[in-house]
């Protein structure tokens, strides 16, 4: 690069010296000091680069922020038909921080590191005074934490027409497809997100089969333990669940999309007594009195969704669940729960199959570059049941026995941050959404069980991914 | 409910877009790998005719163009990416 420098402009220097010889004398010496400095110059600016390069070796690991502050006004009706007497608007925070490293050419690392608060809620005390939030983060005590959300190695094991890859630890398996859309991101989450969204440790085995068919193929097949029942009770059989799962993209279709189908088996569900109730009026978690294995579950479903249709994007999932209860119960709160089943006095629980089913569907539309508005609305079966034990969304409006529609504006602030306002009403049919706990019991004959008819929210988020 | 699906099928196969100019070929063609720069970068380049014409973007029509910068900034080195196992 130096040299070439130096030629061209000896070249110029040669081929501008016409006139008499005295000038080009001077003008030489003119160039020979121009070229000093220019060589100078370079000198700085190859130091500085070596800076540059020198840290971008030792940088292993690359950070990103992901952040978002939302304002929550629920409201809240019971099945009795009444509604708590004071409902507060719910600010929480939450802050991603995202990691990206490519450790080799055939191995590389992606984590995120979370927090997700209520503002104002820690159990902080301080001089007889409980529930101090302010004290959070700030005392050498603090028992809260930044949590390990994703750490996974993407290992590239073989080359050639099918390569293989290899993703082992904590898996990218929540805010999947086609949870983006309303965010306004890409794809954060391998996983339909009517059937899947938490953290999840497992293994998965991606082969990428797009050399071999027409458009992008990816064949997964994943492992995972999303219960580890043994370290509690020896007696007790881990919870496994083993899935096949087809990404597709077909060449003919231009737009941004994807077309996804799955099939996951789980065996030996725990009773997990630490289990959320959801539908309680007064959340609390239940008490652990020892963990048992209540049965088998599979999940089968599809989606397909597109994007930039005519300023449009479009989503639509299906899934079905089958839930293979083997009899045994857990009891808790005078009742006996098996697997979506319940025990009398009198009957022990069925051991029958229970099907559900769910769709999700929905659609936005970008006004200009900076203004979207979108609807989405899902409904699930009485015995509707899913891996979405963790979404974004605290409602878990995905895992509704009933149905909800959701409509919402966003405002892009820059290309790294958006505002969204929304209103989601969830209406359930059933008790025990989202929970593979107890029969489900119609709303309208849960009177006097502190089971919620109907949450709305109107929410206001703030969205920052940099 | 069976209604609103079906409607919405109809609306998304009837306005899909079967041809067009498709930004990963036209990468792919120039052999430009997206992740190579950062959004500045691409911006930069698509700036300057002499960096078009080192890449050999200046052969191609202004629609074209404007459909590869969309491609590469898209999957530029700092942009939003996707988080999928074995991606």
């Amino acid at each position: 690069m130096n040299k070439k420098i130096l030629l061209s402009l000896a070249t110029v220097a040669f081929l501008t010296t016409t006139s008499s010889f005295a000038d080009n004398t001077s003008d030489i010496k003119e160039l020979k000091a121009q070229i000093a400095d220019l060589q100078a110059y370079i000198e700085d600016v190859e130091d500085s680069l070596g800076a540059v390069e020198t840290r971008s070796y030792t940088d292993k690991v690359q950070l990103g922020l992901g952040m978002r502050v939302e304002a929550n006004n629920y409201s809240t009706t019971y099945a009795d038909g009444s509604s708590p007497k004071n409902e507060d608007i719910v600010y929480r925070t939450k802050l991603n921080i995202n990691m990206k490293s490519k450790i080799a050419d055939n191995l590389k690392f992606s984590g995120r590191l979370s927090t997700y608060k209520n503002w104002g809620d820690s159990s902080h005390n301080y001089m007889g005074m409980t529930d101090v939030d302010s004290r959070q983060g700030r005392t050498p005590d603090d028992s809260n934490a930044l949590y390990v959300e994703r750490a996974y190695l993407d290992w590239y094991m073989t080359g050639g027409k099918i390569p293989l890859i290899l993703t082992i630890g904590r898996q990218p398996s929540s805010d999947g497809p086609s949870y983006q859309i309303k965010e306004g991101t890409a794809r954060k989450g391998t996983y339909d997100a009517l059937a899947f969204d938490g953290a999840a440790d497992g293994i998965v085995l991606t082969a990428n089969l797009s050399n071999v068919t027409p458009g992008s193929t990816a064949l997964r097949i994943t492992y995972g333990k999303p219960n580890n029942g043994s370290d509690y009770d020896s007696d007790l059989k881990d919870t496994t669940a083993l899935g096949v799962f087809v990404d597709k993209q077909c060449e003919a279709i231009k737009q941004k999309h994807l077309i996804q189908a799955y099939y996951v088996t789980a065996k030996d569900l725990n009773a997990n007594p630490r289990s959320f109730d959801m539908n309680s009026s007064s959340p609390t978690y239940m008490t652990v009195q020892g963990d048992k294995n209540l049965g088998d579950f599979d999940i089968y479903g599809a989606m397909f969704e597109i994007q930039n249709v005519n300023k449009f994007d479009f989503f639509i999932h299906y899934s079905y669940s089958v839930a293979k209860p083997n009899g045994n119960t857990y009891s808790w709160g005078g009742r006996n729960l098996g697997l979506l089943s319940s025990a009398t006095a009198v009957d022990g629980a069925s051991t029958s199959n229970k099907t559900g089913n769910a769709v999700w569907v929905g659609t936005r539309y970008k006004v200009d570059s900076n203004y979207a508005v979108g609807a989405e609305y899902n409904k699930g079966s009485k015995n509707w049941f899913s891996a979405t034990y963790a979404p974004n969304d605290p409602m878990n409006k995905l895992a509704v026995r009933g149905d909800a529609i959701e409509v919402y504006a966003s405002k892009t602030v820059n290309k790294h941050a958006n505002i969204r306002v929304g209103y989601v009403d969830v209406n359930y049919d059933y008790t025990g959404s989202g929970n593979h706990l107890g029969a489900p019991m119609k709303i309208s004959n849960a009177l006097g069980t502190n089971a919620i008819k109907e949450v709305k929210n109107i929410y206001l988020t703030f969205n920052v991914l940099f | 409910m069976k209604r609103f699906i079906k409607l919405l099928l109809l609306m998304s196969f009837m306005t899909i877009s079967l041809f067009g100019a498709d930004g990963k070929a036209l990468a792919a063609q120039l052999k430009l790998s997206a992740s190579s720069k950062a959004i500045v970068q691409w911006n930069r380049v698509f700036k300057k005719k002499r960096k078009m014409k080192k890449l050999g973007i200046d052969k191609l029509s202004d629609a074209d163009k404007a459909v590869l910068k969309a491609y590469l900034i898209a999957h530029a080195a700092d942009s939003d990416a996707p988080e999928v196992a074995g991606m």
